[in-house]
């Protein structure tokens, strides 16, 4: 399941124009379409590989999107005269049972990295039960890299409004959430403090897992401090089709992401970062942790083990999480009895307007007027449409 | 009761903690979980975390809280068999 991404039609333009990415998707879908076959653009957003699909001589495309930015496409098939070809399934992928399997999913539903919300589920999904056999998965296969990364201006942005600002106020309780958050980052090869290592590579034909867990050892190239660890990937969309977002590639809309090491440590040259990097699922995000510590050109640890996690970055209330536990019981509050009594009236060809009025008469101490009351039956029933 | 408040625990790979003011909210990174202290939760964590053992606390809370030593006792060692239960700690 990928969540709507809430994207603006402005960043959509963005990925359109977007290169090489669109011209190597464009190129594999080319080469994967054959004439009169089924293709799934899943995630399509407005549907641009849809499109291109139908271009491409695809004889069926079924564009599956939850974001209401999928309405944009059928005009745009109208337009180019490939409306009779395209159906549009306004809802996430996993939800979908389709009548044929399609020869080729095209997909990019990838955030800074390849590791965002439900990707890997849902291409585990997709490829299980909408992709014929012998079928086309577009991307074929992504590789996380990461390398030390030397990045100042960031550093400085965590630190000094929390522990230096001109007020002479203390704000350090800050520092540690501004210290461990991930950022995206457009680094450049002159950033780079190490050679790169293979964090994990994501082959979509049969990846399931969503997680991953791999211990790195990163060496200085030279003396100087480290700010943080850079993570990018090498697309493989099909074989010999790829791009990356790697320092020194053209700048994609994916960027790198930046994992901020605590205090910067100044490594000597030979000198390495031990680390344990997990990225783990948690609800529809993934927690990006980082166990790291220095080790000598002898391999000797040096200073303490370090933690650092994007939880680390999040502020939690522990009385929110109360609500959320499996002892919490809810009370009855106006809020919900004004939704569960407005959940109760559907049915039956009530209208949204029958509604409103049933809910006013009913609770006018909360619902004074009209407007109010159906502005009220519209947000709560909103919750169960498309 | 006596021989967990005694015994010495770590903090399982598995569990990472955020502290706001006096709580923490600690997160199971196997499973996903998410788990409340409130503040003496949130001291006993403090006290693993430095690799002191749980008894070590008691005389601070006991002069913080209208509390009775059995109650603190009671109330700590089955906080920490939860934390047990939970693989958010493990012997030392």
């Amino acid at each position: 399941m990928i969540r709507p991404a809430g994207y603006s039609v402005y960043d959509y333009g963005q990925m359109i124009t977007c290169e090489p990415r669109m011209s190597i998707y464009a190129e594999a879908l080319r080469r994967a379409v054959t004439p009169g076959c089924t293709v799934i653009d899943l995630g399509a957003a407005f549907g641009i590989f849809a499109l291109l699909a139908c271009k491409y001589g695809a004889g069926r495309v079924i564009a599956i999107e939850p974001d209401p930015s999928i309405e944009l496409l059928m005009p745009m098939a109208k337009a180019n005269g490939f409306a009779d070809r395209i159906t549009i399934i306004r809802d996430i992928s996993t939800n979908y049972s389709p009548e044929t399997k399609a020869e080729v999913i095209v997909s990019d539903c990838r955030g800074t990295v390849s590791l965002y919300q439900h990707h890997i589920a849902t291409l585990a999904d997709a490829r299980a039960r909408l992709l014929a056999p012998g079928g086309t998965l577009l991307p074929m296969r992504d590789t996380l890299n990461i390398a030390l990364a030397h990045w100042p201006a960031t550093h400085r942005g965590a630190t000094r409004p929390w522990l230096g600002n001109k007020f002479g106020l203390d704000l350090s309780a800050g520092h540690p959430y501004a210290a461990n958050g991930e950022m995206k980052a457009y680094l450049k090869p002159r950033n780079l403090r190490s050679a790169p290592a293979v964090l994990a590579v994501l082959d979509y034909r049969s990846i399931t897992e969503p997680d991953i867990d791999v211990p790195v050892e990163l060496e200085a190239t030279g003396e100087g401090p480290i700010h943080g660890l850079l993570v990018w990937f090498d697309a493989e969309i099909a074989e010999g089709l790829g791009y990356s977002n790697a320092p020194g590639q053209p700048e994609l809309v994916y960027g790198q992401m930046f994992l901020p090491l605590s205090g910067s440590p100044r490594l000597a040259a030979g000198e390495r970062i031990a680390a344990r990097v997990r990225a783990t699922l948690v609800g529809n995000e993934y927690i990006w942790t980082w166990d790291w510590q220095i080790r000598d050109a002898a391999g000797q640890t040096r200073g303490r083990p370090v933690r650092q996690s994007s939880f680390l970055a999040q502020l939690h209330s522990p009385k929110a999480l109360a609500n959320i536990s499996n002892q919490h019981v809810p009370q009855l509050d106006a809020r919900i009895m004004l939704d569960r009594d407005c959940l109760a009236l559907v049915g039956e060809g009530r209208t949204l307007d029958a509604i409103a009025k049933t809910l006013q008469e009913r609770h006018p101490e909360h619902l004074p007027n009209y407007k109010a009351a159906l502005d009220h039956a519209a947000l709560c029933l909103g919750r169960y449409s498309n | 009761v006596s021989d967990s408040l005694h015994s010495q625990w770590r903090i399982s790979d598995q569990a990472i903690a955020n502290a706001v003011a006096d709580e923490t909210v600690i997160l199971h990174l196997g499973n996903g979980t998410y788990y409340g202290l409130d503040p003496i939760g949130a001291r006993l964590w403090e006290a693993l975390q430095a690799g002191e053992c749980p008894a070590s606390i008691c005389p601070g809370l006991l002069e913080a809280y209208e509390v009775t030593p059995e109650r603190l006792e009671a109330d700590l060692s089955e906080l920490l068999a939860d934390l047990l239960a939970n693989d958010l700690i493990e012997p030392a």
